[in-house]
């Protein structure tokens, strides 16, 4: 269980996201929509304590984590995992060693048990066999892949997903869907994703929430989201559907194929 | 009268800036010693910095504390010759070169050399992400990175100090020999008359406080990073420029505190 209370989060004098409520219970897979630099990255940022919010609550299982210390924090942060929007995976070592850093910091595993976690790990987001190659021998599609097998490492309660689609193929799309899946259904973890594919969101989500202009503007169902009367909402849901539209028809689709 | 009041604001916010500074260093040397004091240190870090640090500083630690001294030996031989003092000359390198010289010069190559490794590498960990991803692994990244750096420089300077010390004395000497003909029994006559133990510690403390300076004020500025690649190249630079001032203004402060009487 993961929530926010009445969050503010500031960089110098600008307010990225304000007076944020967002509550996601044990087992629930919630997405986070929003235009670019709206703030998304940022909300888990804070959900993971990495940056400081200027007021509001946090609390992770029910623990309050905003004003604890950082060691504290490292506690709580064993079980959580998260997916950064860009990999950030350390590039002094290798796939394996990425995969395998948890596991080798925080459990008494023996290394063959770690060595069949990280492979099980690999295969699971489509990537046995690069165990040995850097980060910097990898596409960009590699290294979020990588990046994901390093969050579910050690099969953590809370997950936070920075777009880990992004930039992925269609069935490299689905298997990453698959799996976000996977982690719930069969570990019960609690999931927040932050995504730009519309139909991966309503695929894996129980509930979206919208933020425009430093606010969630709309929590619910993608299906409610979609029929929503404001504005902002609306407009959002419009350009999505015309730039997918305009994926389908490079894909050689008709626009409205599946409508 | 704005440029007055500009003039005051700069100055204001330089010394702003300069507490900012310092609170950031003290932060992280806390931090630091937290863990230390727990013997929360990753030794296999420690041993692979240890290598990279200090052996592969010494040859060019050994170069230039060997030109220092046999440019100070060639000076004071030329003129002991003259003057008939040629008993001293070996006593004043060796006082100098161990309370003073080597320590200064170990330390300003090394700060070249480390600091400036120290603050590009974790500065691009830094500046792509890595650093919060060492976090939400639950990986402190004072305890990861900066302790390994700090304890192998704590223990690695202090042995290439020594070294130093030694490699120059005897280029010194060697200079000595072939400008003024100076035997090993007259060069070192006057050594046990100056130089004491209190001198060889006295140089220890300085290489320690040395090597916590490089390392401190190498993380400072690699975990402040920020403005991507330009950023870590500033970083970079910071990191040698502050160390090697650190290390210039530390070296007369702790000459006064440690050997207060002289030889
Ligand atoms: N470290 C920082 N310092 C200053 N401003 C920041 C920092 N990080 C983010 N911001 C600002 O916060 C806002 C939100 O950024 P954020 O990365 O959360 O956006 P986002 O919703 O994830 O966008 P995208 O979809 O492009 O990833 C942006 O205006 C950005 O300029
Ligand atoms: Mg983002």
């Amino acid at each position: 269980m993961i929530e926010l209370k009445k969050v503010t989060i500031a960089f110098g004098s600008n307010v990225v996201l304000r007076d944020i409520d967002l509550r996601v219970n044990k087992g629930e897979i919630v997405t986070i929509l929003g235009r670019s630099g709206c703030g998304k990255s940022t909300l888990l940022r804070a959900a993971m304590g990495l940056i400081p919010i200027a007021s509001g609550e946090i609390f992770v299982q029910g623990r309050r984590v905003d004003d604890i210390k950082e060691r504290d924090m490292d506690e709580v942060r064993k079980t959580m995992g998260m997916v950064f929007q860009e990999g950030a995976l350390f590039d002094s070592m290798t796939v394996f060693e990425n995969v395998a850093f948890a596991l080798r910091r925080h459990t008494k595993l023996k290394e063959k048990e770690i060595r069949e976690i990280v492979n099980e790990r690999l295969e699971a987001v489509d990537l046995e066999g690069a165990e040995h190659k850097r980060p910097d021998q990898l596409s960009g599609g590699m290294r979020r892949r990588v990046g994901i097998a390093r969050a579910l490492a050690m099969k953590p309660d809370i997950l936070l997903y920075d777009e880990p689609t992004t930039g992925l193929d269609p069935i490299l799309t689905a298997t990453v869907v698959e799996l976000i899946l996977k982690m719930r259904d069969r570990y019960g973890a609690t999931s927040i994703v932050v995504t730009h594919d519309l139909e991966a969101a309503s695929r894996i989500s129980d509930r979206a929430a919208m933020i425009h202009d430093g606010r969630f503007i709309a929590q619910g169902a993608i299906a409610e989201l979609e029929a929503s009367a404001d504005p902002d909402v609306s407009t959002f849901f419009t350009i999505m559907d015309r730039r997918a539209a305009a994926g389908n028809a490079k894909q050689g689709r008709r626009p409205d194929a599946d409508a | 009268m704005k440029h007055i009041a500009a003039f005051f604001e700069s100055i204001g916010a330089g010394f702003m800036y300069f507490l900012e500074y310092i609170g950031r260093a003290v932060n992280i040397l806390a931090s630091a010693l937290y863990y230390i004091g727990r013997m929360a240190i990753e030794w296999p870090i420690t041993v692979t910095q240890m290598s990279v640090m200090g052996v592969n500083s010494m040859p060019i630690v050994f170069l230039v504390v060997s030109f220092t001294g046999m440019f100070l030996s060639l000076m004071l031989t030329q003129q002991a010759v003259r003057f008939g003092t040629v008993e001293y000359v070996g006593a004043a390198i060796v006082y100098v070169m161990i309370r003073e010289l080597a320590p200064v010069l170990s330390a300003v190559v090394i700060a070249g050399r480390v600091g400036s490794a120290i603050a590009s590498e974790i500065g691009s960990m830094k500046v792509s992400e890595q650093i919060d991803a060492l976090r939400s692994l639950a990986t402190n990244p004072v305890q990861y990175l900066v302790v390994p750096r700090m304890a192998a420089l704590v223990i690695m300077l202090p042995v290439v100090t020594v070294f130093a010390a030694l490699v120059s004395i005897l280029m010194s000497y060697v200079v000595a020999y072939q400008v003024g003909g100076l035997e090993w029994m007259v060069f070192m006559k006057n050594v046990p008359t100056i130089v004491d133990p209190k001198i060889v510690i006295g140089a220890l403390i300085k290489a320690v406080a040395f090597a916590v300076t490089i390392a401190i004020i190498g993380c400072v500025e690699g975990m402040h990073t920020e403005g991507g690649a330009v950023g870590v190249g500033r970083a970079t630079i910071n990191a040698v420029v502050v160390s090697m001032v650190l290390i210039f203004g530390l070296n007369f402060l702790l000459s006064m505190i440690l050997f207060p009487m002289g030889p």
